[in-house]
């Protein structure tokens, strides 16, 4: 190595030991059925060093195939062998079954993890879970969540704003992991796309409303993960 | 492969559902049907078919009508394959409270009824009237 | 790379400040040299026997007069005086990307082309910039832990990878042994992602569509496995310091071993289209070779690097997590030109899947993150029933953890080099200064080199082989 390309010594030495390494023998595969009888056929024309020698199209970092016999490398160059092989298996793709789902009326799989739209969970008997602790709003790396709060009538206190720019969300999930009461969750839903930026800054209303409205699976996909948190 | 496929799909429906599921899919589907939701989007399974493809829906809605947005939470766990029960299976452990709305919303954007946001807040500063006095 | 663009255009003008006495002696016309702040000696040298126009009107005429000319003397001579024979053409200054569908996002090239052949090629950076390192300043050291994701988006848990490896060695702290074979495990499926999406482009920039799609498949399935560990496709948050964010799921660990069995034979199936391939071939073998001397002088790491014929890579250098306990082979190149780096590329691709596999099968059991609640926050049960919990989960996720002082280089391979973090922590609970050394910005700051007498259509070829995401580049 340090003969082949003059690097200071100090630079190998601080890596490792150079047995460490190696070398990948990336020998053809599939593809070299013509591979095989050409070395043979190398191997019988090697010394001749006279010979004027083709690059043959190559599948190996290690060694770059060259040939002495003109038939090889005339043949390959002619008749198209290696173009045919990926034709042979793009024709194969072809007839394979298609791997693209017709989005809309199938969905591709998702896990109980999956963080989409937020959305504020209640108790069962209505209660909003959120107790206002701004935990959320302290751990949000966007700072996309604001949240005022205020003592309510019958004393305990609850958010009266929960605002979250879901156009600086960026969905790590912090909110949710923070959350101790399992209020603001990242529900399942994803398809609530807008035509306007305005329709995309929750509110409260439009939190707890998602909430509601996927309650179902919220409730399921917690329960389901109930294990590893 | 999908020519067999699709005139295998083609023969064994009925050729009203073959109507169906031609003009709202695109696409040539056969399989059992799983349930029915309360939108009255059709739910259906074939096990033969690749997996992310063997579970499907035939909306309700018509071709410009129809969108994503309007499979119901429930049925749409069961359609991301999150969970293999149908809510029709788990209807006695799901529990129903009055708060939930009664009936599955598509996304409204670009409607009438799309979100616009508002202040939930108490305004903090209240904003002088001047009243005019008699003199 | 600015730097080593004013060095490069200091080394011009030392070398154009000897050649004009030269020149004004033995013209009989007073000659009127075209002096560009950025031609490349090759161009200086091509055109030292003939004389050339200067283009007053130039952005560059302010900045291309050697040192001690002024630039009145050069624009004395109208066209007219200069008789028709000794007229030439002066090279052509071309502007590539930064909308260019081509160019891998948001690349800006400033080409100067000699003819077809590419004299020097200048990029023009900053387009993705969103001041990753200073945002991280003002963020703990779990809130800086997302915006790792966006630097390199094609290969996400290795970022978040080598800035928990940072934060942990400030810490110093160890993780437990199964956290260490879920991100070695998740890493190499990101190194998967990674190539997949650097060879198909590369590919497909050269005009190959077909394995593009094949390896958008594979992408996906990918891609599931990183949504059902951690609930995103892309911008995962999921390896932490102290270890990673939680568990991983029933039955995925053996559908990945079911991705990978069936994943080499789909490499066959690219490398039976496109390895063989004559087209390919021409647009690749021996376009953009690059030395190994070159290649460290300009801070080259990685699959390029490798294709250079270093043996270096830091999984078996300075193996961290549990490479070392781990069986792999590391390919490498012996010519440095596109082709072995694609080489190069697909060969880790499989040898990915062999360190896969072995973690499949060495995955131990055991806790997945820190069992210390001052660093890793306690688990749901705890927080719910034990006020100790509930104080620690309060302090973690508004205040977050205090680092000691410390300074700490981290470097691992990530899929497109190397990858490191340079964190000083000043003992409070945001980093003092969190600098990346993102391989992307060095590998593009060395364009000029591996551009050098290429032809204007490899230049896409070249930007494919050297797996430019602007995510890390501009951070």
């Amino acid at each position: 190595m340090n003969r082949l390309c003059n690097i200071p010594s100090t630079l190998l030495s601080c890596g490792s030991a150079p047995q460490l390494f190696k070398v990948a023998s990336i020998n053809a595969r599939t593809f070299s059925f013509g591979r095989k009888v050409q070395a043979a056929l190398q191997k019988k024309n090697e010394p001749d060093s006279s010979v004027k020698k083709f690059k043959i199209p190559y599948q190996s970092i290690n060694e770059r195939e060259e040939t002495g016999n003109f038939l090889d490398f005339s043949a390959k160059q002619l008749l198209m062998t290696e173009i045919l092989r990926g034709g042979w298996v793009i024709l194969e793709g072809f007839f394979r079954e298609p791997y693209t789902l017709h989005y809309p009326w199938e969905k591709g799989p998702l896990g109980p993890r999956f963080r989409g739209e937020h959305a504020l969970r209640r108790y069962p008997s209505g209660e909003e879970r959120c107790i206002s602790c701004k935990l959320c709003e302290a751990v949000c790396p966007a700072q996309a969540i604001t949240i005022e709060s205020e003592p309510r009538m019958d004393g305990s206190r609850r958010t009266v704003r929960y605002d979250i720019d879901m156009t600086k969300c960026i969905f790590c999930g912090l909110c949710q992991e923070a959350c101790p009461t399992d209020a603001i969750v990242e529900g399942p839903n994803f398809e609530y796309s807008t035509e306007t930026h305005e329709e995309l800054i929750y509110n409260k209303e439009k939190l707890l409303a998602n909430g509601d409205k996927w309650e179902v699976e919220i409730a399921r996909n917690i329960e389901s993960e109930h294990h590893y948190r | 492969m999908s020519l067999v496929r699709y005139l295998n799909f083609f023969f064994k429906n009925s050729p009203k559902q073959n109507f169906l599921v031609i003009r709202k899919l695109d696409d040539e589907k056969w399989g059992n049907l799983v349930g029915t939701d309360e939108l009255g989007n059709k739910y259906y399974e074939n096990k033969a078919e690749r997996y992310g493809r063997h579970r499907w829906v035939l909306p309700a809605a018509s071709v410009p009508a129809s969108d994503a947005s309007q499979i119901p939470p429930g049925w749409n766990q069961w359609l991301h394959n999150v969970s293999d029960q149908t809510p029709l299976m788990t209807k006695e452990s799901t529990p129903i409270y009055k708060w939930m709305p009664a009936k599955h919303s598509e996304n409204s954007t670009g409607t009438p009824g799309a979100f616009q946001t508002y202040n939930t807040c108490r305004p903090v500063v209240k904003s002088w009237t001047p009243a005019v006095l008699q003199r | 790379m600015y730097r080593a663009i004013s060095t490069f255009s200091k080394l011009q003008r030392s070398r154009f400040s000897t050649l004009v006495p030269a020149l004004s002696k033995t013209s009989s016309i007073k000659p009127v040299l075209a002096f560009k702040a950025f031609n490349s000696l090759s161009f200086a040298k091509s055109y030292s026997t003939k004389k050339v126009y200067m283009d007053p009107d130039s952005v560059f005429a302010e900045n291309s007069v050697p040192p001690g000319v002024r630039i009145e003397d050069h624009n004395v001579l109208l066209e007219a005086e200069i008789p028709e024979s000794n007229r030439t053409i002066k090279p052509f200054t071309l502007n590539f990307g930064p909308q260019h569908p081509a160019a891998h996002g948001v690349l800006r090239l400033i080409l100067e082309l000699d003819g077809e052949a590419i004299t020097h090629c200048d990029p023009h950076i900053g387009l993705l910039h969103r001041g990753t390192e200073k945002l991280m300043e003002h963020k703990t050291y779990l809130q800086a832990l997302p915006y790792m994701d966006r630097l390199d988006y094609c290969s996400t848990m290795t970022n978040e990878q080598v800035y928990s490896l940072a934060v942990e060695k400030l810490l110093n702290i160890d993780i437990p042994l199964r956290a260490k074979y879920i991100r070695v495990l998740f890493a190499e499926i990101t190194r998967i992602l990674n190539h997949l999406m650097s060879v198909g482009s590369h590919v497909m920039d050269v005009g190959a569509f077909t394995p593009f799609v094949y390896f958008i498949e594979e992408r996906e399935k990918c891609m599931e496995f990183y949504e059902r560990v951690c609930g995103a496709r892309f911008h995962a948050a999921y390896v932490r310091p102290g270890g990673v964010a939680i568990d991983l799921p029933r039955g995925l660990m053996e559908d990945i071993y079911h991705f990978a069995d069936q994943f080499p034979d789909r490499l066959d199936e690219l490398e039976e289209i496109v390895t063989g391939n004559r087209i390919w071939l021409n647009r690749t073998v021996d376009i953009g070779k690059l030395t190994i001397q070159d290649a460290l002088k300009w801070g080259f790491t990685g699959p390029v690097l490798r294709g250079s014929g270093l043996k270096w890579d830091i999984r078996k250098s300075q193996p961290y997590e549990v490479y070392d306990r781990l069986d792999f082979d590391i390919p490498v190149g012996t010519r440095g030109d596109s082709y072995d780096r694609y080489l190069v590329r697909v060969e880790e691709m499989r040898q990915s899947v062999r360190i896969i596999k072995q973690c499949l099968d060495q995955m131990p059991e055991g806790l997945h993150k820190v069992d210390d609640w001052k660093i890793s926050p306690p688990p749901r049960h705890a927080m719910k029933n034990d006020m100790e919990a509930v104080i620690h989960h309060f302090k973690l996720f508004s205040e977050g953890y205090s680092v000691p002082p410390g300074e700490t280089y981290t470097a691992i391979e990530a899929p497109k080099g190397e990858m490191a973090i340079h964190m000083i922590s000043d003992g409070s609970s945001r980093p003092y200064k969190c600098h990346i050394r993102a391989p992307g910005f060095y590998h593009l700051g060395a364009m000029h080199v591996i551009a050098k007498d290429a032809l204007l259509a490899d230049v896409v070829a070249l930007i494919g082989t050297l797996d430019l995401v602007f995510g890390e580049v501009d951070r």
